[in-house]
């Protein structure tokens, strides 16, 4: 008789429990925003991911995204028609690491893609040096840098990855934090292993889409949670932020070229920014100097070009588009997919 | 069908318990073991529908080669060798062919180089292994084997039924990724089922499932995206990287593969049945070869009687029995995969246990005191975590990497260096549990209501925190 009672109690303890996180569940997390996932797994470097997504590509490669985690949930395939693509964005990446996956595509597929689609950011342009330490770890991407990088550059580097550390505890913190609530991890992987945030995504194309405002509550929650995190993620990633990196804009310049001698369609998009972040970047970094350079750089090579950087200035991604002051929500990122591909179908091969 | 999915946890294994003891009320244990039979087919089926007709042609094999042998032992003669061949190579041809086929192939292709090896390789790669083959293969020859060995002893006087030689066979708590059961020690228990169910043993069996369920979860899957990111990789790991990843997949695979083990032997108890421990806390071994006496217990002892021991043990001398040795310890590597480096992981432990086996005669020869138990059991720990590398690597290059790093003691953390707070806590909590902590199958269980809330807690936190589709380690073997 003790035996069932032991059983009773203990399904019983386990349904109380199981029933009271799935109510707090659907009070802080109504729109299931969040996995369900306890603990945030270890990330696994983006940049050897897309390494390996570019080895398994087949040729002919009909286009490829280059770009930060911004451009991340936006699927080639489903942007340039009739075409193949692949995307390479990686986190917190910096025009070196661009560059050495540039090189490193041209080399394993010398056939070069059709399209070349470049979705860039003021971070890339740091003149210090790079964010993340991931590319040094990979030896195929690392060869490519030979004249850029030095031992005193990746030693100053870990130095500077130090700070990171400091955000990602505090990142933990929020998790466990969240966990204790009934939400879960924040960042989560896709089938073909590229990491996104919140909800799975689509990266469907789909011009004429229009957003829906969510209720103001829901943005409100949303932005609590993480605008503090992001913003001060963002001071530190722009402190000595003073000029335009003229080695990051040679990359950028040497890219485009050989773009352009490989006969390769180029588009170079700057990536949208939410209102706060744009004040942000105005207050430390020379944005507007990065933008006229950039635009010059398109226009001395003939390229497309299309500024979506201030979201004060493109109607179509307002501020609750963003998920979380710093990346578009799924539904955004498939307008703003849209957008782009009408972009692209207007503007023809440079040659 | 995983233990720990919704599916198992919340329709499977509520109406299986429901649909066998619905039987015990009427006193009928034939309708409990036809339950259990029907519930094991469902469930394996639920992996994979045309795999069901080969696990029953695979408990056919061994039933129809038992009862030639209870045939002849019943009518008082002495049973050939021919039933024997019959179980036990048919069985193991089965095995050959679903597991090991394509790495034979290419095997003798490289000696030959005859194209035709070549030719046929692909196709015998993309033969689909059935999950649980090896487990459920290694069973029925045991069984064959045992009731052969009755049988020449003239011990054998009774006949195996047959619903409970299959519901031996296909027992769902332990089709899949073992322990390795007797017949001997699971058939009787069938034959004399209880109609009266024994909730205090049930209550016992809860316990060690959501101990099982909870190493699996919390402990083997936040263990586990730390372990991908050194062996699945191609970048070169610092030495940090390597040691931390290979800490890291020590202790993964041991609570991944023991919890499936204690969960198993949980299901057996809510079943009324008993099924050995597979693991008895390993990684406290003081020697190799006591820590192939705590795991994997099942696969051991099943290399060491029908194998080590039939090949002459070590009964012969020195050299000879080092050659059966390292032969028993190389097909029990290759039995986990058809790799070359599952068959290196088998001789390297093979190899220590050898060194032990000389260290042993040399300390009793020169009349040498024990080392202190930390430092044999430190030495151990590390000997098998070091072993560990080349049974996860992807191929020996990867295993090479992984070695050649821990010479460059520079640099920090580089592929793990997203790992965080918690993953820390996670990894010491989990290495502090399976060196100290006191094993779930020794503990007195008293079902107080105490223990009953801490199971349930237990529970919930394992069942709210499974993270994604992880099948068990153990499942590809």
């Amino acid at each position: 008789m003790e035996g069932r009672r032991f059983i009773y109690r203990a399904l019983i303890a386990c349904g109380l429990l199981l029933a009271l996180i799935g109510a707090i569940n659907s009070l802080v997390n109504p729109y299931s925003e969040y996995s369900w996932q306890i603990i945030i797994p270890a990330k696994v470097p983006t940049r050897i991911i897309k390494k390996e997504v570019l080895e398994k590509a087949e040729p002919p490669i009909g286009a490829v995204i280059f770009g930060s985690s911004r451009v991340a949930e936006l699927d080639p395939r489903n942007m340039i028609p009739g075409g193949d693509g692949i995307n390479l964005a990686i986190y917190n990446p910096s025009m070196e690491d661009i560059y050495a996956m540039w090189k490193y595509l041209l080399e394993l597929h010398p056939g070069a893609p059709d399209n070349l689609i470049l979705g860039l950011d003021i971070g890339m342009f740091h003149p210090g040096p790079m964010m993340e330490a991931g590319l040094y770890a990979i030896p195929e991407l690392r060869s490519r840098l030979s004249w850029t990088t030095s031992e005193k550059t990746r030693l100053e580097y870990i130095r500077f990855r130090r700070l990171f550390r400091l955000y990602a505890l505090e990142h933990s913190f929020r998790i466990l934090k969240s966990a204790a609530l009934g939400r879960r991890s924040l960042i989560n992987f896709d089938e073909r292993g590229i990491p996104y945030i919140g909800r799975a995504p689509t990266g469907k194309a789909e011009p004429g889409d229009k957003l829906v405002k969510p209720p103001q509550k829901i943005i409100t929650k949303r932005f609590k949670e993480l605008r503090k995190r992001l913003v001060w993620f963002r001071e530190i990633k722009y402190r000595d932020f003073d000029e335009i990196g003229t080695k990051k804009m040679k990359l950028l310049d040497e890219i485009l070229s050989e773009a352009r001698n490989k006969n390769t369609r180029s588009f170079v998009f700057l990536t949208p920014m939410h209102p706060e972040m744009v004040q942000l970047a105005e207050s430390m970094t020379p944005l507007d100097r990065w933008r006229r350079e950039v635009k010059a750089l398109c226009e001395k090579y003939k390229i497309a070009f299309i500024d979506l950087s201030d979201s004060r200035e493109v109607p179509y991604l307002p501020s609750w588009a963003f998920l979380d002051a710093e990346h578009l929500s799924s539904d955004a990122v498939n307008v703003l997919a849209g957008k782009l591909s009408e972009f692209f179908a207007k503007n023809p091969r440079h040659d | 069908m995983l233990f720990f999915g919704d599916i198992f946890l919340f329709v499977f294994l509520p109406l299986t318990l429901l649909a066998f003891y619905a039987f015990g009320r009427r006193s009928n244990a034939t309708g409990r073991k036809f339950a259990l039979l029907l519930a094991s087919l469902i469930f394996y089926g639920f992996w994979s529908l045309r795999h069901v007709p080969l696990l029953l042609g695979a408990a056919a094999i061994p039933f129809i080669a038992i009862r030639w042998i209870e045939h002849k032992a019943c009518n008082g003669g002495k049973p050939g060798v021919f039933p024997l061949l019959l179980g036990v190579v048919g069985n193991l041809g089965l095995l050959m062919v679903f597991k090991y086929a394509g790495f034979w192939a290419d095997v003798f292709f490289g000696l030959s180089r005859i194209r035709f090896f070549d030719e046929v390789s692909p196709g015998l790669h993309s033969i689909v292994l059935p999950l649980g083959i090896s487990f459920y293969m290694l069973q029925g020859v045991a069984a064959v084997v045992d009731r052969w060995r009755a049988a020449r002893a003239g011990e054998l006087n009774d006949r195996t039924p047959a619903l409970d030689f299959f519901t031996f066979m296909t027992f769902f708590p332990q089709l899949v990724a073992g322990p390795i059961v007797r017949a001997g020690e699971l058939i009787p228990q069938l034959s004399a089922l209880p109609v009266e169910s024994n909730s205090q043993r049930a209550a016992r069996g809860l316990t060690i499932f959501s101990v099982g369920l909870a190493k699996k979860v919390l402990l083997a899957d936040y263990c586990a995206p730390i372990v991908n990111a050194l062996f699945d990789s191609s970048a070169m790991p610092t030495a940090l990287d390597s040691a931390l990843g290979t800490l890291a997949y020590t202790l993964q695979i041991y609570f991944d593969f023991s919890g499936y083990s204690d969960m198993a032997v949980g299901l057996a108890a809510l079943f009324g049945l008993d099924i050995p421990v597979n693991f008895r806390s390993p990684y406290r071994s003081g020697s190799i070869r006591e820590f192939w006496r705590r795991w994997h217990v099942t696969l051991s002892f099943w290399f060491r009687d029908y194998l080590y021991i039939p090949l002459g043990g070590s009964r012969r001398g020195i050299l000879i029995n080092a050659l059966i040795l390292l032969s028993v310890t190389g097909a029990a590597g290759l039995w986990h995969g058809a790799s070359w480096t599952f068959v290196f992981w088998g001789l390297y432990h093979g190899l220590f246990i050898l060194i032990h086996r000389v260290w042993l005669r040399f300390r009793k020869k020169f009349n040498l005191r024990a080392p202190n138990v930390v430092i044999s059991v430190a030495a151990t720990f590390i000997i098998v975590s070091l072993g560990w590398i080349f049974f996860r690597a992807p191929s020996f290059s990867r295993a090479i990497d992984v070695f050649r790093s821990f010479a460059h003691l520079d640099g920090g953390l580089m592929l793990l260096a997203g790992i965080s707070w918690i993953q820390w806590c996670v990894l010491f909590v989990a290495l502090a549990l399976a060196l100290f902590a006191p094993n779930v199958h020794d503990l007195q269980f008293r079902p107080t209501p105490r223990w009953a809330y801490a199971t349930g807690l237990l529970l919930t936190c394992s069942i709210a925190g499974v993270m994604v589709y992880s099948p068990f380690i153990y499942f590809q073997f």
